[in-house]
């Protein structure tokens, strides 16, 4: 558990080597980069060169040209899975944020101990298999599942749990929660603490100090979790497919069909890009007003 | 083009987790089991002679055609059987579209095969194997049957009053049967024939298949509808009592049955079969063929169904079944099939396809 604790910094920082000392020879100071070049090339078979083919055959596939692309803008019913999967993705990064924020808090204030009773709450869930999890939920929230039966018993429901988006988000959530609550917990626990009794000392009530000192501190811990979470829900396949309805597909499963059930590597191969596409976009246009946000801050002060 | 796209399901959601953690946020955790992707193992590995790779639909069917079909044949005739799988026929025309496919035999569903697919196909050899002696129709150019499979109605019997659901047209029914549905999300697997005789259309109409009535009267059960992909889910939807009745394969329908209240109408039911392929190009040709004429025979045919639900193709194999299982066998109920056209599917499947999945989105 101990090394779960220590907090694990969200940059890339952790894989930098202290400059070395004294006039080395060009080998002995760029040695330590041969140390990337396993797992470079690992990336570049199975990570850069596959996701190029499907890139490539998006425009190829079946013959060269963009009609897969016309295919895909062509019917307001596909159109309506990518904006669908871009909403189910935003709604489960609030949701996480939402539950995450107070508990990443919680775990930076409690004691040692209650810490990583915390820490293994979150944690618990993820070191199951995601099988297992799906299906359980699958199991609870069915028309027959314990939830229903359970508010059968007072006359209500059943209620629509599964084959729904709630059931879709309520499966991603429980996934993802440990993405969010991680890097929240990382930065907010590297926050000096400090700082909110010398805005208390100024004059801020307690709320203020938190409200205008830890939360914008914590805020690089928000844009982390948050990227995570939203970037992972968009590939979903998995629970959309179990806790989901036909009616309510996200992207993956969408394409999952067109490929495996109807061989169109092109079409797969364009939802693809569109969906590269369109993620890049809106990272670009977030880390643009990031950016311009903490402009604004430093002039401001 | 390579398998590049093939979606391992589970792998790939696997390696994005894994991925997430790489980032070093979750860097001391060690988590989430290794992935399953495909599955392979070498059995029978006698004799230096030929080796044959055969891709069937794994689980427990592959081990029982290992244990019936190609097991005794591989240690009697000293060549090696390789296993793999799970068939996948975007990888077999990926296969023989490189020019030198791993696998010589392959199982492959309804939809893959007939002649529309004569470019990934060697052609059956049928001087090596008996034409005459198997069931009519199911003895093709490009491929050839290795058992009748089916799928039927199977209903919740407790929650039907006792009460016998008439396929297909209470499927349909849900003020008479009142409760979900499952059934098979597979453009081919049936769902269309199923709803246009519900709809009162003669077996010998079905086709080609009037896409738009089939779609209206599907739409009618909509929201009552759950669908399955794996037999698995067919099984845990109508075990758990989510669905009162369901279309699944006869196999499963009878494995639920052992478990939990569950009947089969045997009144219409729709052809399914599994059928041997040989992908175009390979190097084993002629050894492929004979082990096929092996395959189809009457002894082994019959054999399987020791383990398996599934009617064999065998005219010879017919009498050589055990009676107590001939019952739940789809070759006992040939009368009451509905064949479904693979003819007509081959040609409009990806036409049908297309319009079936914007209807499942919308």
């Amino acid at each position: 558990m101990a090394a779960l604790l220590t907090p694990v910094a969200s940059g890339g920082r952790a894989g930098a080597a202290p400059p070395p000392s004294g006039r080395p020879g060009r080998l002995a100071r760029h040695w330590p980069f041969l140390l990337i070049v396993p797992a470079l090339l690992v990336l570049l078979a199975v990570f850069v060169y596959p996701v190029a083919q499907t890139f490539v055959g998006a425009f190829t596939i079946p013959e060269p040209g963009t009609e897969n692309f016309s295919w895909f803008f062509g019917s307001p019913a596909n159109v309506a899975v990518l904006t669908r999967t871009f909403s189910t993705a935003l709604w489960a990064t609030l949701i996480c944020l939402a539950l995450a924020y107070p508990y990443a808090y919680l775990m930076t204030v409690a004691s040692p101990k209650a810490r990583a009773a915390l820490l293994l709450i979150v944690m618990l869930p993820f070191w199951t298999s995601l099988m297992v999890r799906t299906f359980a939920w699958l199991v609870l929230l069915q028309d027959t599942g314990v939830v229903n039966d359970f508010l059968g018993l007072f006359g209500l429901g059943p209620f629509g749990l599964v084959r729904s988006r709630t059931g879709v988000l309520v499966g991603m959530v429980q996934i993802l929660m440990p993405f969010m609550v991680l890097p929240l917990y990382s930065v907010m626990s590297g926050i000096d603490r400090r700082l909110l009794t010398a805005a208390q000392s100024l004059g801020a009530r307690p709320i203020v100090a938190l409200l205008r000192v830890f939360v914008p501190l914590s805020l690089p811990g928000v844009a982390a979790g948050s990227t995570m979470v939203f970037i992972t829900s968009l590939g979903f396949y998995v629970t959309p497919a179990l806790l989901g309805s036909p009616s309510e597909a996200l992207i993956s499963q969408f394409m999952y069909t067109q490929v495996s059930g109807m061989l169109k590597w092109g079409r797969g191969g364009a939802m693809a890009v569109v969906l590269f596409a369109t993620t890049l976009l809106l990272m670009g246009l977030l880390g643009l007003a990031m950016r311009a946000g903490r402009r604004t801050r430093a002039a401001v002060r | 083009m390579s398998d590049t796209g093939a979606p391992g399901r589970l792998s790939r959601r696997t390696l994005f987790v894994r991925g997430g953690q790489g980032l070093g946020l979750l860097a001391a955790s060690g988590l989430l089991s290794a992935c399953g992707g495909g599955f392979s193992s070498s059995s029978n590995g006698g004799g230096g002679g030929t080796t044959l790779t055969i891709a069937s639909y794994g689980g427990d069917y592959q081990k029982f055609q290992a244990k019936a079909l190609w097991g005794p044949y591989a240690a009697k005739n000293g060549i090696t059987i390789k296993e793999d799988g799970p068939s996948d026929n975007a990888k077999i025309k990926a296969q023989a579209e490189s020019g030198n496919p791993t696998w010589d035999i392959v199982v492959v569903g309804n939809d893959f095969g007939g002649d529309a697919d004569a470019k990934w196909l060697e052609p059956i050899d049928y001087s090596v194997i008996d034409k005459a002696s198997i069931i009519e129709g199911y003895a093709q150019t490009y491929r050839i049957c290795a058992d009748v499979e089916g799928t039927v109605l199977a209903y919740r019997s407790d929650k039907t009053g006792g009460a016998a659901p008439e396929p297909w047209a209470d499927f349909f029914d849900v003020k008479k049967y009142p409760g979900k549905r499952t059934a098979w999300k597979s453009v081919g697997g049936g769902i269309f024939e199923m709803a246009l005789l519900a709809d009162g259309v003669a077996p010998a109409d079905l086709y080609p298949i009037d896409v738009d009535r089939a779609l209206k009267k599907l739409a009618t059960i909509k929201d009552q509808l759950i669908w399955w992909e794996t037999g698995a889910q067919a099984q845990q939807y109508l075990e758990s009592g989510e669905a009162v009745m369901g279309m699944v394969w006869i196999a499963r329908a009878l494995q639920s049955a052992a478990n939990a209240p569950i009947a089969i109408a045997w009144d219409s039911w729709l052809s399914q079969e599994a059928y041997w392929v040989v992908p175009k190009g390979t190097k084993n040709k002629a050894e492929a063929m004979k082990l096929i004429a092996h395959m189809t025979s009457a002894e082994p045919t019959a054999e399987l169904t020791k383990y398996l639900p599934y009617g064999p193709v065998n005219v010879g194999a017919q009498d050589k079944i055990d009676p107590s299982a001939k019952d739940n066998l789809p070759t006992t109920h040939l009368d009451t099939q509905i064949k479904v056209n693979d003819v007509w599917w081959g040609e409009n499947r990806d036409a049908v396809n297309d319009r079936f999945q914007q209807w499942l989105l919308s």
